[in-house]
């Protein structure tokens, strides 16, 4: 198989994406008051209501039209005042009343959109803005007319066509099958907890033509979501899930090719990876003359491939018809607003701020926001830095963005706001390495310090005497000693050696015990042998 | 009386919905279908044309809504007690893909 990179100078890859978030922050489920817990003994969270008994009647959770408006709000839909709730019927044991409640034509949200902004590696999967211009757009009706180029890479507007309310439905567990797998099962264990849990879906325009422009998405919405507090949105549990829909067309068609429907995408990496092996599979059925079937395929993320799951060979008829339990709704003026008036800074607003207030360049900010720990790190440690924060900033942003995000990556349940490096501790840091007191090599020794003794910067670098030598005249002294004993280098270097450079470095730093300031030592360095 | 729906409207319906229906019965309810469907003729006589739909009985019901309050679910024993089978406070139930062949 042909590497994505090559593929998609050929073929453009049409994405879209269908996401699920369960509101998990919620205390009830959807239409009964039966609690929301994951991980509860089995069938210890029903009622006639989750369960389908006859006769039972739905009644809606408002916290959750709230939450679904505030989504609606925070990825810039129009919310539809009136809507209301359908059958989408289908006969499976997860769902006892053989329908799950959800939304029709109308949904609360429609016609919303994201800005992604795609740089570094993953931005080069993206290969047709030509010749754009930092700010230039792509002309319309050309493959980036939703494509604006930045200066390391672009910004690409996703259109989202709808957020919908629903519900989840319940788990079922299969057995005497391969690992647990529904072929080859002689029964099935089902557990209704997790059945009418709310559920929102998510669809976007089909607007996206790289894994990485959808994991990004992906990406954006989860900050959006746990920032308006809806969801957990935990990758694992499944609170958040994704399906996405692909097809190619040759590079300058128009008309679109078949789509396959991809399954188990439940982290960013699997979504990233699971969209480039699907579209390299698409690309050479095709261009072996093949034929691309409509299909619903699971990525198999050890195996590295996707597999069929089923064919779609009719539409699914789900005999989609208005739910005649439920009223419908017409939303007031006054319901929405009082949503608005809850929609907390969103992670874009954040960045935004970050620039203004400490002149943080865009791709800083963004990255700080990315998590709360650290824009809220960030945040405080700015907070105590007074009056010269905004010289600390960059030297911050670089400390979080590199050594702490490393730290936390590295370790899941290391938590950044209950740690040992405080933001007063952190700023200190990092005017130590401001003020040139220390290089960034022994910054980097007095973080580790910091973390495995507990004790504050300052101490640690007067402790094992790590403190630079910046004083001028102690490094010009070296460095002419260093020149005059070295007749045959410096003459080598003038010749056009310009490696040497790194000899005399040393020699410097060797005289002054490695303390003293490399910054200063190579520009005095480069100064005095060009004379 | 006009025929509205056939014998095999009816069964395919009645396939869809999982309910079982034997030859009598079947001869029943096409009969009583196509009567149903008859009654409603009248309205035809109305221009509809751009009417919004009664989607609901109360007509004038909407946003009914309850506040996110936790009330008693049933034990485990209360949830299970239709079930035909159980294992682990799960309801059992047969092969989904018939016997394993998938």
């Amino acid at each position: 198989m042909r590497k994505l990179e090559d593929v998609l100078q050929d073929w453009e890859a049409v994405i879209g994406l269908e996401i699920h978030a369960e509101l998990t922050t919620l205390t009830t489920k959807m239409f009964c008051g039966c609690k929301l817990e994951f991980g509860a003994a089995p069938n210890t969270h029903t009622c006639p209501v989750c369960l389908g008994l006859p006769g039972a009647l739905p009644v809606p959770n408002k916290a959750a039209i709230e939450s679904i408006v505030l989504a609606g709000l925070a990825t810039n839909c129009d919310i539809e005042k009136h809507s209301m709730f359908y059958r989408k019927n289908y006969m499976y044991p997860d769902m006892a009343k053989n329908f799950q409640t959800t939304q029709g034509p109308i949904a609360f949200c429609m016609r919303g959109h994201l800005d992604l902004q795609v740089d570094g590696p993953g931005a080069k999967e993206r290969i047709d803005l030509g010749n754009l211009k930092p700010g230039e757009s792509g002309a319309p009706g050309t493959t980036a007319a939703n494509v604006t180029r930045t200066e390391d890479g672009y910004v690409a507007h996703v259109g989202i066509t709808r957020i919908h309310m629903e519900e989840d439905a319940g788990k079922m567990v299969h057995i005497g099958g391969d690992e647990g797998r529904i072929a080859g099962a002689t029964h099935s264990l089902v557990d209704y907890n997790r059945a009418g849990t709310p559920l929102i879906e998510l669809v976007t325009e089909p607007d996206l033509r790289t894994p990485e422009e959808a994991r990004l998405f992906m990406q954006k919405l989860r900050q959006i979501y746990l920032a308006i507090g809806i969801s957990d949105c935990s990758m694992e549990e499944g609170s958040l899930r994704c399906d996405g829909n692909v097809s190619l067309r040759r590079r300058g068609s128009k008309e679109f090719g078949t789509k396959t429907e991809l399954k188990n995408m439940n982290s960013f990496k699997n979504l990233h990876d699971g969209l480039a092996y699907e579209i390299c599979r698409q690309a050479e059925v095709l261009e072996e003359g093949g034929t691309i079937y409509q299909e619903t395929r699971h990525w198999d993320p050890s195996a590295k491939r996707t597999i069929v799951m089923r064919v779609k060979e009719t539409a699914d008829d789900y005999r989609l018809f208005p739910e005649p339990d439920l009223a419908p709704y017409d939303l007031t003026d006054e319901f929405i607003e009082g949503v608005r008036a809850k929609l907390p800074e969103l992670p874009d607003q954040k960045a935004k701020r970050f620039e203004e207030t400490w002149g943080l360049i865009p791709y800083d900010a963004r990255h700080l926001v990315e998590h709360r720990a650290t824009a809220g790190f960030f945040e405080q440690a700015m907070g105590v830095a007074g009056k010269d924060a905004k010289k600390l900033a960059k030297p911050l942003a670089n400390l979080v963005l590199n050594d702490i995000s490393a730290r936390m990556n590295a370790d899941a349940s290391f938590d950044l706001l209950d740690c040992p490096l405080t933001p007063e501790r952190a700023i200190e840091l990092v005017r130590l390495l401001a003020d040139d007191a220390i290089s960034s090599k022994q910054g980097r020794e007095v973080l580790a310090a910091v973390f495995d003794e507990d004790k504050d910067p300052v101490a640690i670098v007067d402790e094992r005497g790590m403190k630079q030598v910046s004083d001028t005249g102690a490094i010009e002294a070296v460095v002419d000693a260093v020149i005059a004993a070295h007749p045959d280098e410096v003459a080598r270097y003038k010749e056009g050696n310009a490696k040497l450079i790194g000899f005399f470095v040393g020699q410097c730093m060797k005289e002054m015990r490695g303390q003293g300031n490399p910054k200063m030592i190579n520009q005095l360095l480069a100064k005095k042998l060009a004379e | 009386m006009t025929q509205y729906v056939t014998e095999k409207d009816v069964r395919d319906m009645a396939a869809y919905a999982r309910v079982g229906l034997d030859e009598r019965e079947l001869v029943q309810m096409t009969e009583d279908l196509n009567s149903i469907i008859d009654t409603l003729q009248p309205i035809r006589q109305f221009n509809l044309e751009g009417v919004e739909p009664t989607f609901h009985p109360i007509g004038s019901l909407s946003n009914v809504m309850r506040e996110d309050e936790e009330q008693p679910s049933f034990t485990q024993d209360e949830a299970l007690a239709n079930a035909p089978k159980q294992q682990d406070g799960s309801f059992l139930i047969p092969a989904i893909l018939g016997g394993g062949d998938a």
